[in-house]
């Protein structure tokens, strides 16, 4: 089954900035998917169980924490990897078994975001960055 | 009043013991006589007796004169021993009283003659002197004393005669302070010879407060409060009148400053109870036991007009809920002063600040509880921060793919198009590096925009008080050397030296860790910035109960007017000339609150030309005791 990559994120912008920058990966068979708020975001969490997602903070809906919460406590999605993506100085608290598995702060540099997906999912690029 | 010691008018009279038999002329009498019978007699029957046992007549003469010439003798040495030595003895002692010492004392067993009579007399007589002397030693004492009174003082005897009188008292009267009014009779003094007090004195004892009017014969009439009392003798016949006066004007006047200091006092108090009244705060002031000892207009009419005098957590229940984590038991405890904030039906915010009042030894006199509705200002300062963090985050979601794109572009560029253009015309391939290199500024100004938004977010936590530090223990060699590395990239650009002179060990600090190492970084950032050639030098040493970190650069300096505003926000010191400047003058501000917020202090020392130091301390993690002690030292409400 191919890798895939979940990005929860309300800007549009913002949505495809990532795309652009994880577009690469798709050459090596990864699928990404998007949700454009915290509720979308948990929907598609459950019913594509994604490898990565990448997750916005400030959502409407639900919060990127919420969903974070909500995905690591699922047994079902043991396996996903969470990247919180947050302006810096708003990490909030989270229980231990909530916690996100790293954070990237706001603005992200694409060369970083694209070299930990590969990582996560371990893809080799076909290029240096 | 207790009647001075008195001088006896009289000595009782020595009983002297005249009966002395026959006495010394007596004997001398005797003696002479039976001289004068004897001798002749003798000398007749002596040589009578002598010439008729048949000695010449001459040697009979010369015996009969030795004779004679030893009862003469025995004679005289009698005379000597019994009249002219103790006649020498008397005579020294009266030279010794004539000379004023009284201390001499002659011994008589008994009296047998003159002799002892006379010495006799003369210990009388000094006795007598001795007490005369002591009571004139006694009335001047005593004259000395009453003239040292303030109020006017007089003796009068049971006639109605002054024995004795202060210098007050003469010169109230307007009398010769020297002769005074000694002598005079009640009469003189008053006009009247039996006034209705003194009869009232005479009777009762004593006499109150009584205004008399003096009328002294070649003095100033004057009316004077008197008061008095009557001494009586031994067999109880009254012997004395004492009377105190003070003229009736000073005691007026001194009413009137009573009540002029009275009214001030009053006024005073009107004032401060006015200003305690105009505050709209309700301000109560409690006693140490809680009990509510003031309470201003505004505390009355939300507690109600009864709180004072009630126990504080009767009067205040209805409102504040709880006694839990009262500031005013905070302030009993700790002598401090304390605040607390607690929230109120719903949302209403109330914050109650407890001020001790401490007597002059430190002692709690009584707690002042302020209270004031913060619900406003908390309710401001939840929506600036709210609209900070609102604002902060649009800004950064297109600053975000602003900078995004742009260096996807950059990557796309020189990934993909650049290794085609090898071939192309020149000015293609100048076209493409101008298009790289303008790109590099919009990735070097987006980041600078970034870290303004990060700085502006800072700066408004802190100073809204939302930053919260995790203090810890922070090892000062680290700290400094982590930020040495963090900046390595800048110093090594531009080819600085950076020295480090940490003493090892050093105790450690008390802080945050990131955000000292923020401060750091920031000071060596400025440093490395606004230095060209030569070195930066950071330094730490121990002060007292502080770790003090400083951060030397040998860059061009800070002019003197700029230097007290450098730890302004938007104050950077702009180096026009090479147009340099690239921070977001956030950062000193930023470095100054963090510092304050570690009850530290920061500073700098600038010289034009020479460069900058600048300083800063934080706490020792050993000593945070003496921290402790520093603040329960700083001044409290001292008064009430």
């Amino acid at each position: 089954m191919n890798k895939r990559i979940l990005i929860v994120d309300d800007e549009n912008y913002i949505r495809l900035l990532l795309h652009r920058t994880l577009e690469d990966l798709e050459f090596e068979g990864v699928s990404i998917h998007f949700a454009e708020d915290g509720i979308q975001g948990r929907d598609m969490a459950r019913a594509l169980r994604p490898d990565l997602v990448f997750l916005d903070m400030m959502m409407p809906g639900l919060s990127g924490a919420e969903v974070c919460t909500l995905i690591r406590r699922d047994p079902e999605l043991a396996a996903t990897h969470v990247i919180i993506l947050t302006a810096k100085g708003q990490l909030p608290d989270f229980p231990p078994d909530a916690a996100p598995h790293e954070y990237m702060t706001k603005p992200f540099d694409p060369d970083q975001i694209v070299s930990r997906a590969a990582a996560v999912l371990g893809v080799d690029l076909d290029f240096d960055l | 009043m207790e009647s001075p010691r008195t001088v006896p008018s009289t000595l009782p009279i020595p009983t002297l013991a005249r009966d002395y038999g026959p006495g010394l002329s007596g004997r001398v009498y005797r003696v002479l006589a039976v001289l004068a019978l004897g001798l002749p007699v003798l000398g007749a029957l002596g040589a009578w007796s002598l010439v008729g046992a048949g000695l010449p007549v001459w040697v009979a003469g010369a015996a009969l004169g030795v004779a004679l010439a030893g009862v003469v003798g025995a004679i005289g040495a009698w005379f000597v021993r019994r009249v002219a030595r103790p006649l020498q003895e008397v005579v020294g002692r009266i030279e010794d009283v004539a000379h004023g010492r009284l201390d001499g004392h002659f011994d008589v067993p008994r009296v047998e003659d003159e002799m002892d009579a006379l010495k006799q007399s003369l210990n009388e007589m000094t006795a007598y002197l001795v007490v005369a002397r002591e009571a004139r030693v006694d009335r001047h004492f005593l004259q000395s004393v009453i003239d040292a009174m303030p109020d006017a003082l007089v003796v009068l005897d049971a006639n109605g005669v002054v024995e004795l009188a202060n210098r007050r008292f003469s010169e109230q009267l307007g009398l010769d302070a020297a002769i005074g009014a000694v002598g005079q009779g009640l009469g003189t003094l008053v006009g009247v010879r039996m006034p209705p007090w003194y009869r009232t004195l005479l009777d009762s004892g004593v006499l109150s407060r009584e205004v008399i009017r003096f009328t002294p014969k070649g003095g100033t009439p004057i009316s004077m409060v008197t008061s008095g009392a009557l001494v009586r003798d031994e067999d109880d016949r009254p012997s004395w009148v004492v009377l105190v006066a003070r003229d009736r004007r000073e005691i007026d006047e001194l009413n009137q400053e009573l009540r002029d200091a009275n009214s001030r006092l009053a006024d005073s108090e009107r004032f401060f109870q006015n200003l305690f009244d105009a505050m709209e705060d309700p301000i109560t002031v409690l006693a140490p036991d809680g009990q509510v000892l003031q309470a201003n207009r505004a505390a009355r009419a939300m507690f109600g007009v009864n709180v004072v005098g009630q126990k504080c957590y009767r009067a205040f229940r209805m409102r504040d809920g709880v006694c839990d984590g009262c500031p005013a038991i905070e302030t009993y405890a700790s002598k401090r002063s304390t605040s607390v904030e607690h929230r109120v039906f719903g949302n209403a915010i109330t914050r109650i600040s407890t001020y001790p009042l401490l007597g002059k030894n430190g002692e709690l006199k009584a707690i002042i509880n302020h209270k004031r509705d913060v619900t406003k200002e908390r309710q401001l300062e939840d929506l600036k921060a709210g609209f900070l963090a609102g604002v902060s985050h649009e800004l950064r979601t297109p600053l975000t793919s602003l900078m995004g794109f742009n260096k996807l572009n950059l990557r796309r560029l020189t990934r993909y198009v650049q290794p085609l253009l090898a071939e192309a015309p020149h000015k293609v391939r100048v076209a493409f590096q101008k298009i790289l290199d303008d790109m590099r500024v919009m990735e070097t100004e987006g980041a600078r925009l970034g870290r303004l938004v990060n700085d502006v977010l800072d700066l408004s936590k802190l100073e809204a008080g939302k930053l919260t530090l995790q203090m810890g223990e922070v090892d000062v060699a680290s700290l400094v050397n982590g930020a040495i590395a963090a900046t390595s990239a800048l110093w090594r650009d531009k080819g600085l030296t950076m020295a480090c002179d940490v003493p090892s060990p050093i105790p450690a600090a008390w802080g945050d860790g990131d955000r000292l190492s923020q401060v750091l970084v920031n000071l060596l950032s400025n440093a490395i910035k606004f230095t060209d050639a030569g070195i930066i030098e950071v330094s730490s040493r121990v002060e007292g109960h502080e770790v003090r970190i400083d951060v030397r650069d040998s860059g061009s300096g800070i002019p003197p007017d700029e230097l007290p505003h450098v730890f302004e926000k938007f104050r950077q010191v702009e180096d026009m000339r090479q147009g340099r400047s690239m921070g977001t003058g956030l950062g000193l501000p930023i470095c100054r609150e963090l510092i304050r917020l570690h009850e530290g202090r920061i500073w700098v020392d600038s010289v034009v030309g020479e460069g900058s130091t600048f300083s800063f301390t934080m706490l020792r993690a050993d000593r945070l005791d003496e921290f402790e002690r520093s603040i329960r030292e700083r001044p409290s409400f001292v008064g009430y």
